[in-house]
């Protein structure tokens, strides 16, 4: 991946720090060509886009490669130009969101004005170029406040301008502009890709309270109610493309790995039906690669970890999980 | 006989009391008789006992229980282990080793910066291994004399005293430790031990400056070597 390109997704998230840390030191933003990512992009190539919006579940065990598959599907969304509606780590909504408002528009909803601030940059900076290129115009008049309204036939991008720059109505842009996009891509402008890392968060009792220490669930959050909207398949040109994690759900529910567990009884109605697919420990082949790729990079330093008996060493010790691989591979 | 039956019944202790019973303990008597061997885990050391011929004496001897931290694995360093253990603070040796490990990763990235960012040439000049680098840092760091209290007719004075190996060793580490634990709030015990490592690789620092300041002190306190025998 070319910095720029990296810069473009991921400046705002979807790739785990660490991985971002260890690809500074490697002088190159490089993933793993794996099974899992390319059986999606199969799918996504072969798929009907007149036909309703496919749900493709990445699921599997902590540090598989869930996440980086994600980053990777989104590569090649940003390459096919279809329209990235990214939402990096979905528990940062339910878990840290950095300021919480009562709604203006519905009472009793909770916006998040900075977080859906930083998403609309995020928007901005994957879509860019395609909103420029397709010139997308607002179909309806949007009221914002007595004195701030979008008119009909501006282009979305002001929108997204607006939202950043009057963090008060960010979420409700978010809304608009999500709304929008699915009713573009319903006519074959293009096609949506939707992507959501540890959506079973969505499913299950956030950590937001109100201020009389009333818990929200996750329904009454503006910027989760309009992501749900998106991942039903009531719609077409489109793809959901989503991670269930076992991290991402809060701390009681954590017992399975298992995709219909973690999304519970109203997720698994939303998805139902959908495309599981499993994103396992590295096979043998797999991991050989990657540590000749960490050898080559000169990261594992001892001349025992570049022979054939530390190499076993390693990949006994890491039980081939590769982010088990790449915290002992640190300190060889 | 009895002191190998007390260190059994140790065992079976608690932590805290543990600690207060082996205060009491004598040092003189270990808890295993003479005739019993230390672990050997590694395949290659087996295979060179087997070469000089010692094995025939060692294959019957009885061996002593294998410390916790004693592992077959081929990356496994004594040195290095003998520092996390001085680095450990309440028996805690799983944040020591992660500590440790920590200190090594910021080695390595710094070095690797360094190396990715110079010239072909200066490349073949850069250290990447931070084991390598901690070997050459305390061999660097450890002193061949030190000053030893001695007292004489009611004064105390500091008398220079040569220094065992292990000694040194124990002296070079503590002092990194100290060092690595001389920071700001804010910056973090690896990354500021790292920081004295590759400073005492270099030959500068803190570190080496304290040692070439108690060799100035032995040098000037000469005088008073002979007080080591009168």
């Amino acid at each position: 991946m070319t910095p720029s390109v990296h810069k473009t997704l991921f400046q705002l998230g979807g790739i785990s720090k660490s991985f971002e840390i260890q690809c500074k030191t490697f002088q190159e933003v490089c993933l793993m060509v794996r099974k899992p990512a390319l059986e999606v992009m199969e799918y996504l190539k072969q798929a009907n886009y007149d036909h309703p919006t496919i749900r493709y579940i990445l699921y599997g065990r902590k540090g598989t490669g869930k996440t980086l598959t994600l980053a990777h599907l989104l590569h090649y969304g940003f390459n096919k130009k279809w329209m990235l509606l990214h939402v990096p780590w979905a528990p940062n909504w339910t878990r840290r969101p950095r300021e919480i408002a009562p709604s203006i528009s519905r009472e009793g909803r909770i916006d998040m004005p900075v977080d859906a601030a930083v998403w609309l940059q995020q928007f901005k900076s994957q879509n860019e170029q395609l909103l420029k290129d397709l010139d997308l115009r607002a179909q309806k008049s949007y009221t914002w406040s007595k004195r701030e309204v979008t008119q009909e036939g501006e282009p979305l991008l002001s929108i997204a301008d607006h939202g950043i720059n009057r963090m008060k109505h960010a979420s409700d842009c978010v809304a608009v502009i999500l709304k929008e996009l699915r009713e573009y891509s319903q006519k074959g402008m293009f096609t949506t890709f939707v992507a959501v890392d540890g959506v079973n968060c969505f499913f299950r009792p956030t950590d937001v309270k109100r201020e009389n220490k009333v818990i929200v669930p996750a329904d009454e959050i503006t910027l989760i109610r309009a992501f749900k909207k998106l991942l039903k398949n009531d719609w077409n040109h489109g793809a959901v493309v989503v991670t269930v994690d076992e991290i991402a759900s809060p701390v009681g529910y954590r017992d399975s790995h298992m995709p219909k567990y973690l999304l519970g009884q109203e997720g698994f109605e939303l998805f139902e039906p959908f495309i599981p697919i499993c994103v396992e420990n590295y096979s043998r082949k797999e991991i050989e690669s990657c540590l000749d790729y960490f050898i080559d990079r000169l990261w594992i330093q001892t001349e025992e970890g570049r022979t054939p008996e530390g190499k076993e060493e390693l990949i006994f010790i890491s039980g081939s999980n590769p982010y088990r691989l790449m915290e002992i591979c640190k300190s060889r | 006989m009895a002191a190998y039956k007390l260190g059994s019944m140790i065992d079976c202790i608690s932590k805290p009391y543990k600690r207060m019973i082996l205060q009491k303990i004598q040092v003189r008597h270990g808890r295993y008789p003479a005739t019993f061997i230390d672990a050997v885990p590694k395949k290659n050391d087996l295979e060179e006992l087997q070469k000089e011929g010692v094995m025939k004496e060692l294959a019957f001897s009885p061996v002593k229980a294998a410390p916790n931290d004693l592992s077959s694995s081929l990356f496994r360093d004594s040195v290095i282990n003998h520092f996390t253990n001085i680095v450990m603070r309440k028996g805690q040796k799983k944040l020591a080793r992660e500590l440790v490990e920590e200190t090594f990763v910021a080695i390595k990235r710094t070095q690797l910066a360094k190396f990715h960012a110079s010239s072909a040439e200066s490349k073949l000049n850069i250290e990447l291994s931070p084991r390598n680098i901690f070997h050459r840092a305390l061999e660097n760091c450890k002193p061949i004399i030190i000053l030893t209290p001695i007292k004489r007719g009611g004064m105390t004075y500091q008398v220079p005293v040569p220094v065992t190996p292990k000694q040194s060793t124990f002296i070079a580490m503590k002092w990194l430790i100290e060092a690595g634990k001389n920071k700001e709030r804010t910056v973090h015990f690896p990354e500021q031990l790292s920081k004295e490592i590759l400073d005492a690789f270099h030959n500068q620092g803190r570190v080496v400056k304290q040692k070439q300041d108690l060799h100035k002190q032995c040098e000037a306190n000469k005088a008073f070597a002979h007080y080591r025998w009168s």
